[in-house]
C-alpha cells in the first residue's frame, strides 16, 4: 500500500487500520535505523516502541509537508538522540566512559556476534557525540543521501558533510589504532 | 584510495554481527498495540517540582564531576573549591528529592541541557580522568 493510500485511510476514519499498516510497513526499517545508532537490541526495541507511541499520538497532526517515511525517520531519530543524551548524562554522573559502557553491553548482547573489527567499529561509533553518531549511522549504514538526512534532522547539507567527515575520520583513526 | 578508507569500505561490506530474536518483527504490532493501551502514567509531583529541580540537578552534576576530579587527582577538599563544593552539597542535600526516580531526573536534564552543556561536562570529565 502506498503512503498516500495509508493516509487516505486514516483521514477516512480508519485510524487503527491505517496505523497498523504503517507499523507493519515501516517497523523493520525503523528498527535497523535505530539499532545502527544505539547499537544494543534492547535499547533499539524500546526506542522503536516509543517511536510508535509518539507516531500514534501525533498522526492527527501530520500534514504531509514531508513524506511519511521522512516524518517517521525524524521522530525515530529524535528519540534515539534524546536517548543517547540521557545515556551520556548517566555515564558522566557515574564517571564512566560511554564507549566502555557500550562495549560491555555489546559483549552481553545476545543479538550481537560481530568479529573483532566489527567490535572496534561499534566502539569507535560509541565515542561519537549523539548527533554526529546519528549522522554517521544514517550515511554509513543507512546509505541515505545528505539531502534526505538534511530533511530528517533539519540541518544544512554542508553541515552534514562536515559532520560526517569528522565522524568518519574519528572512526577510522580509532580502528587504525585498534589494529596496530 | 588510502588504507583508512579501505577499512571502512571493507567493514561496510562485511557482516555487521547484528541480529534480532527469532520472530521479532512478527510480534511488533501486538507489542506496540499493548504499549499504546498501557502508557506509563506521569508523576504528578514531577510537574510541580520541575523549575527548582533543574538548577539543583545541574549543581549536583557539576559537584559530582568536581568531586570525582578531586578524588581521582587527590586534591585536598580543604581549598576554596573544596569548601564551595561542600557548602553546595549541604544546600542540595537539604532538599528532599527522594520521591523522584533517577530516570525522571535524567530525563529532565536531557530535555533542558543543551548539547554544548553536555559536551562540556563530558569533555571536562574525560580530561580530568
Amino acid at each position: 500500500m502506498e503512503d498516500s493510500e495509508i493516509l487516505a485511510l486514516f483521514r477516512e476514519g480508519e485510524r487503527n487500520r491505517a496505523f497498523n499498516v504503517i507499523v507493519r510497513t515501516y517497523s523493520e526499517r525503523l528498527y535497523w535505523h535505530l539499532r545502527s545508532i544505539v547499537q544494543i537490541h534492547e535499547d533499539a526495541d524500546d526506542l522503536l516502541q516509543n517511536t510508535w507511541v509518539r507516531v500514534w499520538n501525533a498522526l492527527d497532526t501530520f500534514r504531509g509537508d514531508s513524506g511519511l517515511y521522512t516524518w517517521l525517520y525524524r521522530i525515530a531519530t529524535n528519540e534515539a538522540i534524546s536517548f543517547l543524551r540521557k545515556q551520556k548524562i548517566t555515564t558522566a554522573l557515574r564517571l564512566s566512559d560511554p564507549s566502555s559502557v557500550i562495549a560491555a553491553k555489546l559483549a552481553a548482547d545476545e543479538e550481537f556476534n560481530g568479529d573483532d573489527l566489527q567490535v572496534a567499529l561499534q566502539k569507535a561509533i560509541a565515542k561519537l557525540p549523539p548527533k554526529q553518531k546519528a549522522v554517521f549511522s544514517m550515511r554509513y549504514f543507512g546509505d541515505l543521501k545528505y539531502e534526505e538526512i538534511s530533511e530528517i534532522l533539519d540541518v544544512s547539507v554542508n553541515s552534514l558533510k562536515t559532520s560526517y567527515h569528522f565522524a568518519s575520520e574519528k572512526v577510522k583513526e580509532y580502528i587504525k589504532k585498534y589494529m596496530d | 584510495m588510502n588504507e583508512k578508507k579501505d577499512i571502512l569500505e571493507q567493514l561496510r561490506n562485511s557482516q555487521s554481527g547484528f541480529s534480532v530474536p527469532e520472530g521479532y518483527f512478527d510480534t511488533i504490532e501486538d507489542r506496540v498495540r499493548e504499549k499504546i493501551s498501557n502508557p506509563r502514567a506521569a508523576h504528578p509531583v514531577w510537574a510541580v517540582a520541575k523549575p527548582a529541580l533543574l538548577l539543583s540537578c545541574m549543581f549536583v552534576l557539576i559537584l559530582a564531576i568536581g568531586y570525582g576530579t578531586m578524588t581521582i587527582t587527590g586534591t585536598s577538599s580543604s581549598g576554596e573549591t573544596g569548601k564551595l563544593a561542600e557548602d553546595g552539597a549541604e544546600v542540595v542535600m537539604e532538599q528532599d528529592f527522594s520521591h523522584l526516580e533517577d530516570d525522571e531526573i535524567i530525563d529532565y536534564l536531557a530535555e533542558n541541557l543543551s548539547f554544548s552543556d553536555i559536551e562540556t561536562f563530558i569533555a571536562e570529565e574525560q580530561t580530568n580522568l
